[in-house]
């Protein structure tokens, strides 16, 4: 999500008439925008800590959220990108607020992986397109498909079980490059993506093999794609069975 | 300085500007009058400098996702279902968090600590941008 570029006219319109704007975005120049909308804007950052799991600060989060629709007031909470792509507490709290009551609703937002598929150039529906939180791919076996796309999100804390730290290192996503090894050749060039978010920035796209990987400079921010390494494999028995009845429509 | 945000939201919004040549953004920014130190730091993209300047938060996380919580969520269910528990399941999110604290070998003494830090105390996003 880019500052001026990708916000709705209505999610602007929920921001600058709610009695109260909560805030948990990516940059704190786009904090001082959505202050320019609405004169009670809070950010959610300072909830934050490195070394404090992020479970509770997101459960602070919702509880903020909460407490303040208990008190009748009109809330809004303002999530960069899309409030209910990898984001756990705004669908917390649209659930907690509907069953004490409460009307609750999510508006769709403009995410990193739509400015991705702008930015790369590449289609989901072409080859299909699997998407997993970089961590949690990693903490559970998956069965992945080389034909399709990959996209691992929170790349930056990759392997971090005690959702505490802000950045794991090499160590971390050299573990995370042996798991992707069991699919993907080392030299398989995969891409290291970072949105736009204040206007006068590019994208970062950055392109390495994926053996390279545990050595790139990698924030919080950063996004691992990885492009289809096989190409797609006809499943001809499926086939058959649909051209037989392709076969039956026709008699 | 409030200019400068509304610069960046117009950079942002004008097909013109949005991908426009170093020249045309700097000839913007002179028409619009934003200070020139704050000139340098959009032309240059230093975003680092550019926050210095308007007072913006640099400690920001971006991270708005826990990655274990549907499992802790199923879990949840597995130990009500064996337990009989006669909690209702109106908490989720409360309930999840004490699984984890207890699987995790958490330090639970934070919890209260961590309860009294609120963001209504702190000072709205206005405040800091003078």
């Amino acid at each position: 999500m880019t500052l001026g570029s990708h916000i709705t006219p209505l999610a602007r319109s929920y921001i600058e008439k709610a009695d109260v704007v909560f805030t948990a975005l990516s940059d704190g120049i786009i904090e001082l925008w959505l202050a320019r909308m609405n004169p009670n804007v809070r950010s959610l950052q300072p909830l934050y800590r490195e070394g404090k799991s992020r479970g509770d600060t997101y459960r602070q989060m919702i509880d903020t959220l909460l407490t303040e629709v208990r008190a009748g007031k009109r809330v809004c909470g303002a999530f960069y990108g899309h409030p209910g792509v990898f984001a756990l507490p705004p669908h917390k709290a649209i659930e907690m607020a509907r069953a004490e009551g409460y009307p609750a609703h999510m508006e769709p937002g403009v995410s990193a992986e739509d400015c991705l598929y702008a930015d790369l150039g590449f289609d989901p529906g072409r080859y299909g397109c699997q998407h997993y939180e970089a961590s949690q791919f990693m903490f559970y076996r998956r069965r992945i498909d080389p034909s399709a796309y990959l996209i691992l999100w929170q790349i930056g804390v990759a392997g971090d079980q005690s959702f505490a730290r802000f950045s794991t290192d090499a160590q971390y996503r050299r573990v995370l490059v042996e798991l992707l090894a069991r699919d993907y050749d080392l030299g398989h060039e995969v891409i290291i993506y970072r949105a736009a978010t204040l206007p006068m920035h590019a994208p970062r796209i950055e392109r390495l093999p994926l053996g390279k990987l545990p050595d790139a400079d990698i924030t919080m921010h950063e996004t691992l794609v990885i492009p289809p390494a096989r190409s797609l494999e006809p499943d001809l028995q499926v086939r058959e069975r649909l051209s037989a009845l392709d076969a039956a429509l026709e008699k | 300085m409030l200019n400068v945000i509304d610069f960046l939201e117009r950079f942002g919004q004008d097909a013109g500007l949005r991908y426009a040549t170093g020249e045309v953004v700097a000839e913007a920014l002179q028409q619009a009058g934003i200070d020139p130190a704050v000139r340098l730091a959009i032309v240059s993209k230093d975003q680092a400098a550019l926050e210095r300047l308007l007072g913006a938060d640099t400690n920001v996380c971006c991270m708005i996702n826990k990655p274990d919580d549907e499992e802790e969520e199923e879990e949840d269910d597995e130990d009500e279902d064996e337990d009989e528990d006669e909690d209702e399941d109106d908490e989720d999110f409360d309930e999840d968090d004490e699984d984890e604290d207890e699987d995790e070998d958490d330090e639970d003494e934070d919890e209260d600590e961590d309860e009294v830090e609120n963001v209504n105390a702190g000072q709205p996003v206005t405040d800091r941008a003078a």
